[in-house]
């Protein structure tokens, strides 16, 4: 208790301590929390595991099928420009990943079979683009990621190829349908059966 | 002694000593709990020593003299007592909790000292230990602390002691 004059006791302070002293949280509320912040958390591992795993496994993957761009992998078009009378269309391949392609890939334009140049190093015919037919190695080249390959298909024929005919691409993951595109004068000639022949694709390694 | 013994035999103590050493409940929760989330993490050590419960309380009293930092999130408010006073007792009451928020006015270090030593009995040797100073300094934190709460000593020592 204060004394006269406001002087206080030690006694006073010791009884305030211990008046205050009962005010204090229960420990079980203190000890929730605590728990809720010691308890084991999810592991970001979790989350990133799955990644793991499938970056691990992309390059088992990769092996199965030889490495070869699968469809969605790549970004292909064909694109159609007429030169001295003729046209002579494109095939651009561009990967988003790290694949591989035939250098040669086997092509069908509107139905037709598109006839192979072969690359000057593999060995092959000419009978017709086909590139899966020979499974070595050296048949596919890899296309590293944003890397770009084109392949020329050329006529023999005017009017063999335009805008919008149906390109079948296979360069060793199957066909890939592509329609032809391009600022190609109009054909005034007739259609004429494709007669067209494809090169190698360059800018492979 | 593992943690879980420590806290459901120990932890209600070190509250007590918590909110009077901080003067709000508030705060006494947050710094024990903070407390306790390290202590839980190296318990395997703590358990080691003589006396755990002393460790965690120098960990309580480093955790509220370091506090200072996290002031700036922490947004004080009135603590109103509930009133279950008895009439005789109100001039009483009114006078410790008067005291208190004068204790609540003190440096940190100072209020640590005034509790270490009324509160938990401690000697000026043992404050020193804890707040890593020594005994004279000790002496001249209470000193200032007691007189700027107006307290009259008993304690020949400190009658005669005058740090300054």
């Amino acid at each position: 208790m204060s004394r006269p004059g406001g002087r206080r006791s030690e006694d006073d302070l010791r009884a305030a301590f211990a008046a205050k002293a009962t005010q204090a949280p229960k420990a079980e509320d203190v000890l929730r929390a605590v728990r809720r912040a010691t308890r084991p958390r999810p592991s970001k591992l979790r989350w990133l595991l799955p990644a793991v795993a499938a970056a691990a496994a992309a390059p088992a993957a990769m092996s199965a099928n030889n490495g070869v761009c699968r469809p969605d992998q790549v970004r292909a078009a064909v694109t159609v420009r007429r030169d001295a009378g003729v046209e002579r269309a494109t095939l651009t391949v561009t990967a988003l990943a790290d694949c591989r392609i035939a250098r040669v890939p086997r092509v069908t334009w509107n139905g037709a079979t598109v006839g192979a140049v072969p690359a000057p190093d593999a060995g092959g015919t000419r009978s017709g683009s086909g590139a899966p037919r020979t499974a070595t190695a050296d048949r596919y080249g890899l296309l590293a990621a944003g890397a770009t390959a084109t392949a020329i298909i050329a006529a023999t024929d005017p009017c063999s190829a335009r805008a919008g005919d149906a390109v079948q691409v296979d360069w060793g993951a199957g066909e890939v349908e592509l329609h032809a595109t391009g600022a190609a004068p109009r054909c005034e000639a007739p259609a004429q059966p494709a007669r067209l022949n494809i090169g190698p694709f360059r800018g492979l390694s | 002694m593992t943690f879980e013994e420590f806290a459901a035999t120990r932890l209600d103590a070190v509250l007590r000593f918590a909110v009077v050493l901080t003067n709000d409940r508030g705060l006494a929760e947050d710094v024990v709990q903070e407390v306790l989330i390290r202590a839980y993490g190296r318990w395997a050590q703590i358990a080691e020593l003589d006396y755990p419960e002393a460790y965690v309380r120098r960990m309580v009293v480093n955790e509220f003299l370091s506090w200072r930092r996290k002031w700036a999130r922490y947004v004080p408010y009135a603590e109103v007592e509930p009133d279950v006073r008895e009439p005789d007792q109100a001039a009483a009451q009114a006078e410790r909790s008067a005291m208190l928020a004068e204790v609540g006015k003190l440096p940190r270090r100072q209020r640590a000292v005034l509790v270490l030593r009324y509160y938990e009995g401690l000697s000026d040797a043992q404050i020193g230990e804890i707040l890593g100073c020594a005994e004279t300094t000790v002496r001249g934190y209470a000193f200032r602390g007691l007189a700027a709460l107006r307290i009259e000593l008993t304690s020949s020592a400190m009658k005669s002691e005058d740090p300054t």
